[in-house]
């Protein structure tokens, strides 16, 4: 990690590794566990975003009692599979595993959970398109593959980007021309969350009569890269104003290299990014990020719940094996400030998390899962 | 290579060094080959990396394009890196519009400057705006990998070059052995055991005839052949070296008999020598004598009995015999002797430039013509020989030679000849000496004579004026130097006027005859000059005689005459004959010259002729 909240971050790493995979793998349940559940993380371990994924779900865990286990697979998609794989030659498996088909590795990790008898469910991004083609709907091919819960990506490219041009025309940070030039800095073209992100944002800037779109490139998610491309299009477009960024972490190597170059973040370029991270909701409550969208880290501890609602009968199948609700939310200052207020040292064990439960709340149609409801 | 003289040459076989040079040349041939085809191919190569680079180019254009479009640096990076490894591509470079410089090259320790020009220069495009150029790309020629190839490439050539003259080599190592040095060994075997003398096997090569001949059966023909001669030769020289030690023992013979004939040579020369010194300054008179000793060595040296010289004769028409020796026995005068022509065979007739040479031997006279009968019988002998002595070209005599035959056709017949030829300038000498001794006594007759006519009166035989004059300066002059007295008398015939006039001049000349008698009868000692010094005068010229005797000798001279008693019938005096004598006597204060003493003698006469038939004295 490279970033300006140095020892922020070092603090959350010694409770990460006191709480993390460790923790959830050594410590005994402090009651009997109705069932385990293995989640096979794609991030890194330090990574702010897997990090507060996994921090989200450990109270979502403890309150439903589950017994969590977390792998990282360190941004590695092989090392994923070689981990599902592990997991599914242990003699003792786990219940159930929450897959990412990060890199659409999930296919692969789906196969050895159906052979080995787990049941799977993905979070945070599912078998897509050809994959889907190939695997099936849940529950039909592969039995054991329960469903998914993914975060409507292209909600959040959609609502950052309206966000910036509103912003932007707020401010007026235009051209010469009256116009918001605009780049964009994607994450990468195979993972579904990036290219929804994209598409979400596209469908504002190529449409939006003041905007002059200019050009995507891919960060893949990388800081360094980030702060480079940007750099590259400032050069490129003399005339850019505002950088639309699918991540946090790419926001931050764009700002970089437009202080680099003498501008001004929030002045007179603007940039959006993806993500709550507190170093991003700082930099959101500076001004220094005028559009940001976060909330689907959450989609794990909604997998729980969901899994705990099935375990104990309540399935989820009358509301759709695919599930998508509306995890992103428009963070504006306010509420950034609101969400590091509360949940700034990342404890979210404040969070009543069964009452997003169906089995729990018999009354709920449907699951209320957001950011603003966690904030209620 | 060594001198000729070093003692041992290593032996090296020629195929070796056949094989040495063409692997020397082979190599050198294969380098320059090498070079001709590596510098060749660094073209093609070139080429050939130029092609590799636009495919390289080609192959990440649109990739690169995209990426730098994208601002994908690590892809960019990636793809550059790619491209740098490409076979012929040392280093990639990219130059993005925004002024970016990515830089990728093989090797780590390149410098990233680039390495100079460029090989190829791309233009990257935009893929979504074809018109917009994003960057640009530039390869450069991987130099190194260029080289290695052509070391490669070099290699083996060179490899395959030397594995094939390494080949080509032992092949023809193998081909010269089999075809040439085997036989060459074979032939230096059998030149090695061929022995001078007996015959030897010839040589004859170990392998199938071949339908042509080659140079190896020439040297093998060649070598037969000089066996063969050199066979003969030795043959030859064998039979030359016998003959050669047979002649070497007859050497000493030969050498004996030639030293012999030599010594007889020398001899004869010293007896040619000997003869011939006889006549230097040899006194004519002996000149016949030298001629018969020449005559008895020649027969001393022919071991003739007898040897002797005929002279033509061409008066009397025969031969004498002009010298022979020993002598005749019989002591004859050889001069009498002639052998007349009539009586002599016609082959001893003395011919004009024709040489005569008669050898005789009776030993058989059955077959001798009867003209060497004859001959035999002239000189009363068994054996002779006759040969000619010519003198400038005629024929003037014979040599013979008794009881010894010299052919013409012997060793001796030169000697011969030389002796007859110094035989001829033996006579010729003899003659000339002769001739010459005759000579010279007439000589000297005609010079006593003329020397008598040119100092005495003719008439009287009395010293003329001439003498006197000559013997009174000499007489004088020892007078004066001696001191001796020297007297002169001067007389003359009283009235022979008178005498002549009446006895006639015949008379006169007698009287005058008759007084000179008795001058010379008087003064006839040594020194002592009577003599005529014209008409009826007379002087004596009287040395180492004083006054006194003078006066004396001059009245006996006066007296003698008168005694004589020459009638004269005319004189005044009486009746004979009478002289009148002045006498004078050297006086040595007085006399400087002898006209004095003599004019005192004159007046001493002229004194007496006052009274005549007296004498008178100077004072």
């Amino acid at each position: 990690m490279r970033c300006p909240f140095r020892p922020f971050v070092r603090i959350l790493r010694q409770t990460a590794a006191a709480c993390g995979l460790g923790a959830a793998l050594l410590a005994p349940p402090a009651q009997a566990a109705d069932f385990s559940v293995t989640f096979i993380n794609p991030g890194r371990s330090d990574e702010p975003y897997w990090r507060s994924a996994t921090r989200f779900m450990q109270p979502a865990a403890r309150q439903l009692d589950i017994q969590l286990e977390v792998l990282y697979a360190e941004r590695d998609h092989l090392k994923m599979i070689e981990l599902m794989k592990q997991v599914a030659l242990r003699p003792r498996k786990p219940d159930y595993v929450i897959l990412v088909n990060e890199k659409l590795a999930g296919g692969e990790m789906l196969k050895l959970a159906e052979r080995t008898g787990i049941k799977a469910l993905f979070a945070y991004s599912t078998l897509e398109g050809e994959q889907l083609i190939e695997f099936g709907p849940p529950r039909q091919k592969f039995k054991r593959w329960l469903g998914s819960i993914t975060p409507n990506a292209h909600d959040a490219g959609r609502l950052t980007a309206e966000e910036l041009v509103r912003q932007a025309l707020k401010n007026r940070v235009v051209a010469d021309d009256g116009k918001i030039h605009v780049a964009a800095i994607a994450g990468d073209k195979a993972t579904p969350t990036g290219t929804q992100r994209l598409a979400g944002a596209l469908e504002v800037l190529t449409t939006h009569p003041a905007v002059v779109f200019e050009q995507t490139v891919h960060g893949n998610w990388d800081r360094a890269r980030a702060k480079e491309q940007a750099h590259g299009l400032m050069a490129r477009y003399p005339k850019l104003n505002a950088f639309w960024v699918a991540s946090d972490l790419m926001a931050y190597g764009a700002i970089e290299a437009a202080e680099a170059a003498g501008r001004t973040p929030g002045k007179d370029m603007l940039f959006s990014a993806v993500n709550n991270s507190p170093e991003v909701l700082q930099a959101r409550i500076q001004g220094r990020i005028s559009a940001l969208a976060g909330g689907h880290f959450t989609a794990g501890a909604w997998a729980l719940v969901m899994l705990y609602d099935y375990h104990h009968g309540k399935d989820f199948k009358p509301l759709g094996l695919d599930l998508r609700p509306q995890l992103f939310s428009l963070l504006d200052a306010d509420l950034a400030e609101r969400f590091l207020t509360r949940f700034g040292d990342e404890n979210f064990s404040t969070i009543d998390f069964r009452r997003f439960s169906r089995r729990l709340h018999p009354q709920l149609k449907q699951y209320e899962f957001s950011l603003p409801a966690v904030l209620k | 290579m060594k001198e000729d003289g070093a003692p041992i040459q290593p032996f090296r076989p020629l195929s070796k060094r056949l094989v040495a040079w063409v692997l020397l040349y082979s190599a050198i041939f294969t380098l320059v080959m090498t070079g001709a085809v590596a510098g060749l191919h660094y073209l093609d190569e070139r080429d050939e990396a130029l092609k590799q680079l636009q495919f390289a180019a080609a192959s990440y254009r649109k990739s690169l394009a995209s990426s730098l479009w994208e601002l994908d640096m690590p892809a960019a990076r990636l793809q550059l890196d790619g491209l740098a490894n490409f076979p012929m591509v040392g280093q990639a470079e990219l130059l993005t519009a925004i002024g970016q410089r990515i830089h990728a090259s093989k090797y780590a320790a390149a410098g990233s400057d680039g390495g100079g020009r460029p090989a190829l220069e791309v233009e990257l495009v935009s893929p979504e705006h074809p018109d917009r150029v994003v960057g640009r790309l530039r390869l450069y020629i991987d130099q190194r990998a260029l080289l290695r190839r052509l070391e490669a490439d070099a290699l083996r050539i060179l490899g395959g070059e030397a594995v094939k003259g390494l080949l080509f080599g032992m092949l023809l190592a193998w081909l010269i052995t089999q075809l040439v040095t085997r036989h060459v060994s074979h032939i230096a075997r059998w030149a090695g055991t061929v022995q001078p003398g007996a015959p030897e096997q010839p040589l004859a090569l170990h392998r199938n005839r071949p339908p042509q001949r080659d140079e190896l059966d020439q040297l093998a023909d060649a070598l037969n052949r000089l066996h063969q001669r050199l066979h003969q030769h030795i043959v030859m020289q064998k039979s030359l070296e016998t003959q050669l030690r047979e002649h070497r023992d007859g050497l000493a013979q030969m050498v004996a008999d030639r030293t012999s004939s030599l010594e007889r040579l020398r001899e004869f020369h010293g007896m040619i020598i000997t003869v011939l010194t006889r006549f230097i300054n040899l006194p004519p008179e002996q000149a016949s004598i030298a001629v018969d000793h020449g005559l008895a060595a020649f027969g001393g040296y022919f071991d003739a009995k007898r040897c002797g010289l005929l002279m033509h004769d061409d008066a009397a028409r025969g031969y004498r015999i002009a010298n022979v020796w020993p002598p005749l026995r019989d002591g004859a005068r050889v001069d009498d002797l002639l052998l007349a022509d009539d009586d002599l065979p016609p082959m001893l007739f003395p011919v004009s430039h024709a040489k005569i040479w008669i050898s005789i031997d009776a030993a058989d006279p059955a077959t001798l013509p009867e003209a060497h009968h004859r001959l035999l019988a002239l000189f009363r002998c068994e054996a002779c020989t006759v040969v000619s002595i010519e003198v400038k070209g005629d024929t003037v005599g014979l040599l013979y030679l008794i009881g010894v035959a010299v052919s013409s056709d012997s060793a001796d017949a030169k000697l011969l000849q030389l002796a007859a030829q110094v035989a001829a300038n033996m006579l010729d000498h003899n003659t000339a000496q002769r001739n010459l001794l005759l000579a010279q006594q007439a000589l000297q007759d005609a010079n006593r004579e003329l020397l008598t006519l040119s100092r005495h009166d003719p008439l009287t035989g009395l010293a003329n004026r001439r003498q006197f004059e000559e013997a009174k300066d000499l007489e004088f002059r020892r007078a004066l130097r001696a001191g001796s007295p020297l007297s002169v008398l001067m007389c003359d015939i009283d009235e022979f006027k008178r005498y002549n006039d009446t006895y006639g001049h015949a008379q006169g000349d007698d009287c005058l005859i008759k007084v000179s008698q008795c001058l010379r009868n008087l003064f006839g000692r040594a020194g002592e000059v009577p003599a005529r010094l014209g008409g009826e005068e007379f002087a004596v010229l009287l040395p180492n005689v004083k006054h006194d005797d003078a006066v004396r000798l001059a009245e006996n001279l006066r007296q003698a005459v008168w005694e004589m008693r020459l009638p004269h019938a005319a004189s005044s005096v009486s009746d004979r004959v009478t002289i009148s004598v002045g006498a004078a006597s050297l006086r040595h204060e007085l006399h400087r010259d002898f006209d004095r003493l003599l004019r005192d003698a004159d007046e001493a006469l002229y004194r007496a002729k006052e009274t005549r038939n007296c004498v008178a004295a100077a004072c």
